[in-house]
């Protein structure tokens, strides 16, 4: 359920000063044409549904409308809507709390990757990544298909460098996995 | 760099190698070998999650392309596009009674829902998530220039030393203007928004979507103190209740 929005936040100490129809215009197609792509396809490969994905978009960027006064036009922008859209899905998925404390992904030791049998189709790769817990599926969504770095992805989840550093290798390999057990069943 | 640890570079994106990496990779055709293999997969994988994205996002309904309006109930968000009503011929003397009764309507609905806004706890949350950024940040430490000012247009004067204050901010909370400010607390950001406006019966403690928190009056108006840990909350709370008072 998404909730109602009681507020506005940041407003200057001084005069607000807010702008006027045309600029607010601008700027908002501006936001949905650099941001909505990317938007989109984060909210698809977090819930896998493509109807909650678009509503969770939309919301995020009404929301992105009625706060363009307050939005800074600057990076920050791009983090606000992506942690928006992270928190709609949780909150779908009555996850009450996101991940604050890694716990899960101790560091890599000795663990190794194959050094073949990374040649696969598009098409089973995609099938693959609906298969990958989605602990693992978020990270390789942010720096693969929209160029996150880790240190971006490790803000945006609320781990540590090293943690998204091991996820993303363990994605990798469990990936791997995933498709050569589909081969094998074929 | 060995091998084993190349890979586990590797691994984490073929984009990412450091310079030791880069090194160990000219001088091993394995490991070079597995580099090429993981690039093209990676871009095998970025096809394959290129997936379609629906057109029309981003459209806004009708009635929200004006620009933002005070009045809390102006700011609901839907989730769907209403279509927009067609149009009919208007019968003006009818319309006239229409509208005039609607209007009446809309004023006793309008102070009924004032009274139906939501619990004090609920609508502290709501607020808290709007804004995501303030709770994971990472500040430097607010000026004492701007944390006055804030705190003055906010109707609060402090009696003492609050420690290190991460962010101060105004915001508008069903109808005023409060100071919303992050402290730092032994285990982290601690957001407390300092509401002269809104009487509380006695201290509440509440834990909505995962936030613990906890209200405290404070003479007509309440402090309420939000954290991930009741440790947080608890110290942030005794640092502030009795440096508080409203300058109102």
């Amino acid at each position: 359920m998404i909730p109602e929005l009681h507020f506005a936040c940041n407003i200057p100490v001084m005069n607000t000063v807010t702008m006027d129809d045309k600029a607010r215009s601008e700027r908002y197609d501006k936001l949905v044409a650099t941001f909505s792509t990317d938007l989109f396809r984060y909210a698809y490969w977090l819930s896998r549904d493509r109807q909650l994905a678009e509503d969770v978009v939309q919301d995020t960027l009404l929301r992105a409308w009625k706060s363009l006064d307050q939005l800074r036009e600057d990076a920050s922008d791009k983090h606000w809507l992506f942690t928006i859209v992270r928190r709609e899905h949780a909150r779908f998925y009555e996850r009450k709390r996101l991940e604050t404390v890694d716990i899960d992904t101790p560091g890599l030791h000795d663990e190794n990757l194959e050094t073949s049998g990374w040649n696969h189709d598009v098409e089973a790769v995609r099938d693959a990544m609906g298969e990958l817990p989605v602990e693992y599926r978020e990270p390789l969504v942010l720096q693969v298909s929209l160029g996150y770095s880790v240190k971006e992805i490790a803000t945006l989840m609320e781990l540590g460098d090293g943690a998204v550093l091991t996820r993303l290798f363990r994605a990798r390999k469990k990936l791997k996995t995933i498709l050569e057990k589909s081969y094998a069943s074929q | 760099m060995n091998c084993t640890h190349f890979a586990q570079q590797l691994g984490a994106g073929p984009e990412g190698l450091d310079e030791a990496a880069r090194a160990h990779m000219s001088d091993c055709d394995t490991c070079a070998a597995l580099h090429a293999e993981l690039t093209q997969f990676d871009a095998t994988l970025r096809a394959a999650l290129d997936v379609d994205v629906p057109a029309g996002l981003g459209t806004l309904p009708a009635d929200s392309t004006e620009a933002p309006v005070d009045n809390p109930a102006d700011n609901v968000v839907p989730l769907r596009h209403a279509s927009a009503p067609a149009k009919r011929s208007i019968n003006t003397p009818l319309f006239a009674l229409a509208a005039t009764i609607l209007l009446s309507v809309g004023v006793f609905l309008g102070s009924s829902l004032n009274r139906l806004s939501p619990p004090l706890p609920e609508a502290v949350v709501a607020h808290i998530e709007h804004e995501p950024n303030l709770l994971v940040g990472d500040w430097s430490v607010v000026p004492a220039a701007h944390l006055n000012s804030v705190l003055s247009t906010g109707k609060v004067s402090l009696k003492g030393d609050i420690g290190t204050v991460r962010h101060a901010g105004l915001c508008s909370f069903r109808g005023n203007k409060v100071a919303h400010v992050v402290v730092q607390s032994t285990n982290g950001p601690v957001t407390v928004m300092l509401l002269p406006d809104e009487k509380s019966d006695g201290i509440m403690s509440f834990n909505e979507d995962g936030y613990r928190g906890v209200l405290i009056p404070v003479g007509e108006g309440s402090i309420a103190v939000i954290s991930d840990s009741e440790e947080s909350t608890e110290e942030v709370r005794t640092n502030f209740t009795d440096k508080v008072a409203w300058s109102i």
